[in-house]
């Protein structure tokens, strides 16, 4: 008879009732001291929105599980959200050093976990195929190593190498930014998707819980008449939310460029916790949800941030 | 203005050590001289060597394969990457780190915050003496797996005696000998580091223990400048050379086509 009992232990969150919730029910489905992981790549098409949710319902104890990790987990742990990230970066590419979560972790209230690029990306797959470690070969003479005490070394029982097993992902909740939903939970992935758009595919299979936002909600009619570009069909979805330009600073596939002014702004901001309280405090906790905040932004400010990258 | 600048210099250094069919790994640098030396001068080399003797040598840079490079992208962030024209885009994350981890790459760039006289690396942290955290830096990238995997790993680095430093604080990249623990005992695929090009010479890692090695040193530039820019005396090459200055045809062909409006060698 299958048993649970050998996969890693796991926090069961319950699902929403329904699938179509506002951003303030989806955030509330991560308590305090989850394990998350964000979608997006680097400073790509992160669920800013959300993330802003999160940092307005004051989330604590949150630990990030990443592969490449930028603006998203710097807001939380500049928010006192964040106590742990997993991953091979965290950084801002051409704005820099992501200042926030290097303070927080040089002051000690922000543990950071290294991993290799390529491994932060294996326990995604671990944690997709269920297995209880993904097996590596290179760590040996590194500080990963010795820093890490949930890598452990083993030898192959098939050749005798030396071999490390590395913890899988294990996210409890996933959150993802797409570009549409249907009202049951089907996820359309845009025709013409890049390397992030499928680094979020393999994400998202990496939990039950996933949450998605969408610049829009669609007719289920649309759904079934791209069927090629369901993904991520209603029974892989706990929850959507509609969030038009809910990406932003950072760009969506097709609809948004990077809000370029804005990074430059978030990174002065990040100088200090002081600065960095006084943005969080206009743009996350000074509005009441994503309307108020695409309302800040200003309706021609957002237009001149639409990709046309093709006519 | 002189003939030629310390990058271009480095460039063309870095151009003579990339052979004909190579397929290159270029990461996604920051800004400023972190840029310059991750990004920047592997750009330029290999477009400098695929105008000269290596036509075919191939970059493959974020998720593109061969890149339009002559028409590079306004800003250098994720988001271009997804426009810009390219041979092949590949959208599957493991199609490209299955191939890092099958040594399907002949060259790769690293930079660092501290090398040691072993090529190990470091991109993590800096310690205070008691090993206590100091500063937090960006963390590993896919550093360890350049190290291990690559062919011909090339260290791009200035020199510095805080970033050539006898002991680095943390390995996020194995070079070649660790304490008296040595490379082959961890059977590491690729053979480790193989040049360090920097702003006043060039190394390579020569001798039974693999020892950081000054090979030649830049037009100008004495030994003694170099080994008071290290934390540790490197070897010397019997046969110390001069690195060859660019060409002009180089200098001009950087100037004019490759990097006109100095977006990859702007510091």
């Amino acid at each position: 008879m299958a048993s649970a009992s050998f996969l890693p232990p796991r926090r069961t969150i319950p699902f929403p009732d329904r699938k179509v919730v506002t951003m303030a029910e989806a955030a509330s489905l991560v308590p305090d001291g989850a394990r998350v992981a964000i979608g997006g790549f680097a400073n790509y098409q992160r669920p800013m929105a959300f993330v802003r949710e999160l940092v307005r319902q004051r989330r604590r104890d949150l630990t990030v599980v990443g592969t490449v990790s930028g603006i998203e987990v710097d807001m939380l742990a500049g928010a006192g959200a964040l106590k742990k990230v997993e991953t091979s970066y965290v950084g801002l590419e051409k704005y820099g050093l992501a200042r926030n979560i290097r303070r927080r972790n040089e002051a000690g209230t922000v543990e950071i976990v290294d991993y290799p690029e390529v491994l932060s990306f294996d326990r995604f797959r671990a944690s997709r195929e269920n297995l209880t470690f993904w097996p590596s070969a290179y760590l040996g003479g590194t500080d990963i190593l010795t820093h890490n005490p949930d890598i452990k070394a083993f030898d192959c029982p098939l050749t005798g190498r030396k071999l490390y097993a590395v913890p899988p992902a294990d996210p409890e909740v996933v959150v993802i930014h797409a570009g549409a939903a249907d009202e049951a939970g089907n996820v359309l992935w845009p025709s013409r998707r890049l390397m992030p758009q499928e680094l979020d595919l393999d994400t998202a299979q990496s939990a039950e819980m996933v949450i998605v936002t969408v610049e829009k909600i669609v007719s289920n009619q649309f759904v079934r008449r791209n069927p090629t570009l369901n993904m991520l069909p209603a029974y892989r979805t706990a929850a959507i939310v509609e969030a038009p330009c809910g990406a932003h600073p950072t760009p969506t596939l097709g609809r948004f460029v990077i809000d370029d002014a804005h990074m430059q702004a978030y990174v002065a901001a990040s100088a200090s916790d002081e600065a960095f309280d006084a943005y969080l405090d206009e743009w996350v906790r000074g509005t009441a949800d994503h309307a108020a905040y695409l309302e800040k932004l200003g309706a021609a400010h957002v237009m001149r941030l639409q990709e046309i990258a093709t006519i | 203005m002189s003939a030629y600048t310390t990058n271009e210099l480095m460039a063309a250094a870095i151009a003579r050590e990339i052979e004909d069919g190579d397929l290159i790994f270029v990461g996604v640098g920051t800004a400023g001289r972190a840029f310059t030396l991750a990004v920047g001068l592997p750009v330029v080399a290999s477009r400098i060597a695929q105008a000269s003797h290596a036509p075919d040598a191939s970059i493959y840079w974020g998720n593109l394969l061969t890149p339009d490079l002559s028409r590079m992208p306004e800003a250098w962030l994720q988001d271009a990457f997804t426009t810009w024209p390219c041979a092949a885009q590949l959208q599957e994350t493991s199609q490209k780190i299955d191939m890092l981890g099958k040594a399907r790459f002949d060259i790769s760039f690293e930079s660092a915050a501290q090398v040691d006289r072993y090529g190990n690396l470091n991109i993590t942290r800096l310690d205070r003496p008691d090993g206590s955290l100091k500063t937090r830096l960006v963390g590993c990238l896919a550093q360890p797996e350049h190290l291990a995997f690559v062919r011909k790993p090339i260290i791009v680095m200035d020199l510095d005696p805080r970033r050539f430093v006898p002991d680095v604080d943390y390995v996020t990249s194995f070079g070649y000998r660790r304490g008296g623990t040595r490379r082959e005992q961890y059977a590491l695929p690729g053979p480790g580091p193989q040049r360090v090009v920097t702003d006043k010479a060039v190394f390579d890692f020569a001798g039974e223990d693999n020892v950081m090695r000054v090979r030649s040193l830049h037009p100008g530039v004495t030994l003694d400048e170099v080994t008071a820019a290290m934390g540790f005396a490197p070897a010397v090459a019997p046969d110390l050379a001069e690195t060859p200055p660019p060409a002009a045809e180089t200098v001009e062909l950087v100037r004019t086509v490759i990097d006109p409006d100095k977006k990859l060698l702007r510091v």
